[in-house]
């Protein structure tokens, strides 16, 4: 009688989830082959043409040793020409020559670049550069980049301020590439944030650079770009650019957390005699995470001058904020552990264990 | 009316429309996620990490690795985070209490010795008993803690207490970390402008079988035993496909204990690792992301689909039984501490979306297999089965299960292509022929186990005895 009854999976024929699972099993197939495919290229790729790839390398590597002077007369051998018509081929050529690039300078490189330019590789470049896709917008510019084709910088310098990421990223590293300090003029037109890795990208960038004086740093510290802002408050650190310093005062006062934290630390390196009581004064208005930033510039620049601040702050709720605040007066008043030791007796919880933990730090 | 056929029948039916929308949510992580691998890897292509790695002006970064009992590996564990290769870096060792030598075996290894230590007390946390850095100053990264036994949430918080860094890092001190493993997990940090990053996950991967010599993984191998073997291509697909998926739609409610980086700041603002779940990695997640939707500010959870820490996994039914136990009541416990987010538009993605996800799918769904499998044998039983119905259906359940596995070890030899040789390919789709009927229904029947525990108010965390990597021979 049960069975009588209409069941909602009356509604489903069985062949109709016989044909489903006969979907599933097709797409299994498809996606067995391509695994298989995949393997099988990836094989081939590594051992049919080792020949191509191990003798590829070794003639360049002989060739850049040869005479630096004989940068004219490259005469690649015809054996590489046919497999250098495959674009796996050339992309690998390419891709070896990029990583050469990298890792010599001088002569050498010049000579990479000439055999960059020979095999026509530039054109693989702007080829990339000229696509619509992302990531192949960014290779071309990699590589243009690597291999100083300055030539290209106006299209370049265009991208700086593109809205894909990615592609601004690698066009900023161009730009600083070929001009070095000068390449930073992107900052001017800069709308776009420039992210803490790109900021730390371009600075490890520039640091086998003699140091000389950056032109536009004073109006990047007023830019509307927060990020702009706070890279260039970096490289007035780094650069200790003690002519921005009234700047980076002002900076102080901005609106977003990130800029006062990063002037904090910059005015540590260009302070003079007034920084440490701008800093103490900035100190009652900030946020906790800002004040313990301040407090690590004041061990470098406060003196007996800020100790009466600083005695106040020992009391402050915060342990953080106190230890910092203690160390401070261990490293920059004259009778600092002398005040460090009194108010140990006076409360040793927790100043007992301040003095002690500061005593062991400071002895390093 | 037949009240027993209209039950039977909206049960039935009830199972068939979960596995409709539980085929459509896989169908959708899976063709979420290449986007996002393909994007990661894409933007990889031109990323120099060297010339981070050696900057004095990167982040810093505290590891905090909390170790019970681990004499045995904890030289060797210590030396591999040791030879990470990132400049500003501290490792912070907590021994939680071990019985063992543990202590003692680093204390000679590392020549350290007792330092006084003043440590803000920001999470509250079990007695701290001693800290120890080292005399020699090449070991400076080092920190030692050794604390009264408080379990795994605790031993965390005292790390987080003691880092000194923006960032920290918390691992299981017995995982192998690639070198550029930190640096990796610090990318998403520095790269986000309108978004703050608030934790970032990193892929686990299997390592049993592959060989590990001196605390570095010297070669992968794909593991021998059926067991490791299987949960190869479940992390895969849990890692490749599901959180990449989630990572995109920003809903990501679970980042790895064995391997998370967190933002120290917002970690502290949310009270630490709660010590009253054993779920406690998911449980941090859940709230800091509540803590950031509460008020309002925009914040983004990532992971990144590198192999970036290798870890054992358990190779028998005992040690792998009790940690699916507590994985279904972690989750239970987390979903319950967090109850006022279900379907509450309030936390937009992760009230509607995320957690409903995580109670149907992830909490519910072992007991709804089982519940399944009960009415299946009852009906059997009474003659009420149409087999030629069953088969049809089986077939498609099946057949969609070995599709997600295929897809699952396609991505992998598209990226990452960790197991090299053809064969190690081959073995890994067979084993995933055996998962409907062996380990899938283990791994339900241990989550099961672990759900009639917490009705008895059972919280212990359960044994997790390690074989042991294999070893380069001499």
């Amino acid at each position: 009688m049960i069975l009588s009854l209409l069941s909602i999976f009356d509604f489903f024929k069985p062949g109709f989830f016989y044909a489903t699972a006969a979907v599933f099993a097709v797409l299994i197939v498809l996606l067995l082959v391509l695994i298989y495919w995949n393997l099988y290229e990836r094989k081939a790729a590594f051992f049919q043409p080792q020949s191509f790839r191990v003798e590829f390398e070794l003639w360049v590597s002989k060739w850049i040793l040869e005479d630096l002077q004989d940068t004219d007369t490259i005469r690649v051998p015809l054996k590489f020409a046919k497999h250098l018509k495959r674009p796996n081929n050339r992309q690998f050529a390419l891709d070896g020559l990029i990583e050469l690039k990298k890792s010599v300078a001088g002569a050498v490189g010049d000579k990479v670049v000439a055999l960059y330019l020979e095999l026509g590789f530039k054109e693989d470049s702007l080829k990339k550069l000229n696509s619509v896709v992302w990531h192949q917008k960014v290779k071309g510019i990699n590589e243009l980049s690597v291999m100083q084709q300055e030539d290209m910088n106006a299209r370049i310098f265009k991208l700086t301020n593109n809205r894909n990421k990615y592609i601004r990223r690698e066009a900023q590293s161009a730009m600083f590439n070929f001009y070095g300090f000068k390449g930073l003029r992107f900052l001017n037109v800069l709308t776009h944030a420039i992210s803490d890795w790109q900021q730390l990208n371009l600075i490890e960038q520039l640091r086998p650079l003699d140091p000389e004086p950056i032109p536009g740093l004073s109006g990047w510290l007023h830019s509307d770009n927060d990020t702009v802002v706070i890279f260039a408050l970096r490289l007035a650190e780094i650069y200790q650019c003690f002519e921005v310093h009234a700047d980076v005062v002002h900076c102080l006062a901005h609106a977003n957390e990130a800029v006062r934290s990063q002037a904090a630390k910059t005015l540590k390196e260009i302070a003079d005699d007034s920084t440490a009581d701008i800093l103490c004064k900035q100190y009652t208005v900030e946020t906790v995470r800002n004040q313990v930033v301040l407090l690590n510039s004041l061990a470098v620049i406060a003196g007996d001058a800020q100790q009466p601040f600083l005695t106040k702050e020992l009391d402050n709720e915060n342990a953080f904020l106190k230890l910092g605040a203690a160390r401070v007066i261990a490293t920059c008043c004259s009778n600092g552990w002398a005040i460090l030791g009194a108010k140990a007796r006076e409360q040793p919880s927790p100043f007992q264990k301040i003095y002690n933990h500061l005593r062991f730090e400071l002895k390093k | 009316m037949n009240w027993g056929f209209l039950i039977l029948e909206i049960f039935a039916f009830g199972i068939f429309l979960y596995s409709i929308v539980l085929f459509a949510f896989y169908v959708f992580i899976g063709v979420f996620s290449i986007g996002e691998t393909r994007k990661y890897i894409h933007q990889n292509r031109v990323t120099d990490y060297r010339r981070i790695a050696s900057s004095l002006h990167a982040p810093s970064v505290s590891i905090i690795a909390p170790a019970y009992n681990e004499g045995l590996t904890i030289v060797d564990n210590v030396r591999s985070l040791l030879s990470i290769y990132y400049y500003n870096l501290e490792v912070i060792i907590v021994n939680d209490g071990s019985k063992d030598n543990s202590l003692q075996k680093l204390i000679d290894a590392y020549q350290l010795e007792k330092i006084d230590f003043f440590i803000p007390d920001q999470i509250p946390t079990k007695e701290v008993r001693g800290v120890y850095k080292s005399r020699n100053p090449v070991l400076r990264k080092v920190v030692v803690v050794d604390k009264v036994n408080g379990g795994k949430a605790d031993a965390l918080n005292v790390g987080v207490n003691i880092a000194s860094n923006d960032y920290i890092i918390c691992i299981d001190v017995d995982c192998v970390l690639e070198q550029d493993a930190i640096l990796k997990m610090v990318k998403p940090f520095m790269e986000a402008t309108t978004q703050r990053v608030i934790a970032s996950g990193g892929v686990i991967r299997i390592a049993n079988s592959s060989l590990v010599e001196h605390g570095s993984l010297v070669k992968v191998k794909l593991p021998k035993d059926y067991l490791p073997r299987m949960q190869t291509l479940e992390y895969i697909r849990a890692f490749l496909l599901g959180r990449m998926a989630w990572s995109r739609l920003n809903g990501l409610l679970l980042i790895s204990g064995a391997f998370g980086a967190f933002d120290k700041e917002i970690v502290i603002k949310c009270g630490g690792y709660n010590r009253n779940t054993v779920g406690e990695d998911m449980e941090l997640v859940v709230r800091m992301r509540r803590y950031m939707e509460e008020r309002k500010e925009p914040y983004k959870v990532t992971y990144i689909p590198d192999p970036l820490c290798w870890t054992e996994a358990p190779a028998s039914y005992k040690v792998l039984g009790r940690q699916r136990n507590r994985w279904i009541r972690g989750t239970y416990e987390t979903l319950k501490f967090h109850k006022v987010m279900f379907f509450n538009p309030r936390y937009r993605l992760l009230g509607m979306v995320s957690y409903p996800y995580w109670f149907f799918f992830e909490l519910l769904a072992p007991v709804i297999e089982f519940l399944g499998f009960i009415a299946f044998l009852v009906m059997v039983f009474a003659g009420l089965v149409d087999w030629e119905l069953f088969f049809a259906l089986f077939a498609v359940v099946i057949g969609f299960n070995y599709l997600y596995s295929v897809f699952a070890v396609y991505m992998e030899v598209k990226t990452y292509n960790q197991y090299r040789r053809r064969t190690d390919i081959a073995k890994l789709l067979l084993t995933s022929l055996s998962e409907p009927f062996n380990f899938h229904p283990f791994v339900v029947w241990s989550s099961i186990r672990g759900l009639v525990d917490i009705l008895r108010n059972q919280h212990s965390w359960g044994d997790m005895a390690r074989e042991g990597f294999d070893k380069k021979k001499s």
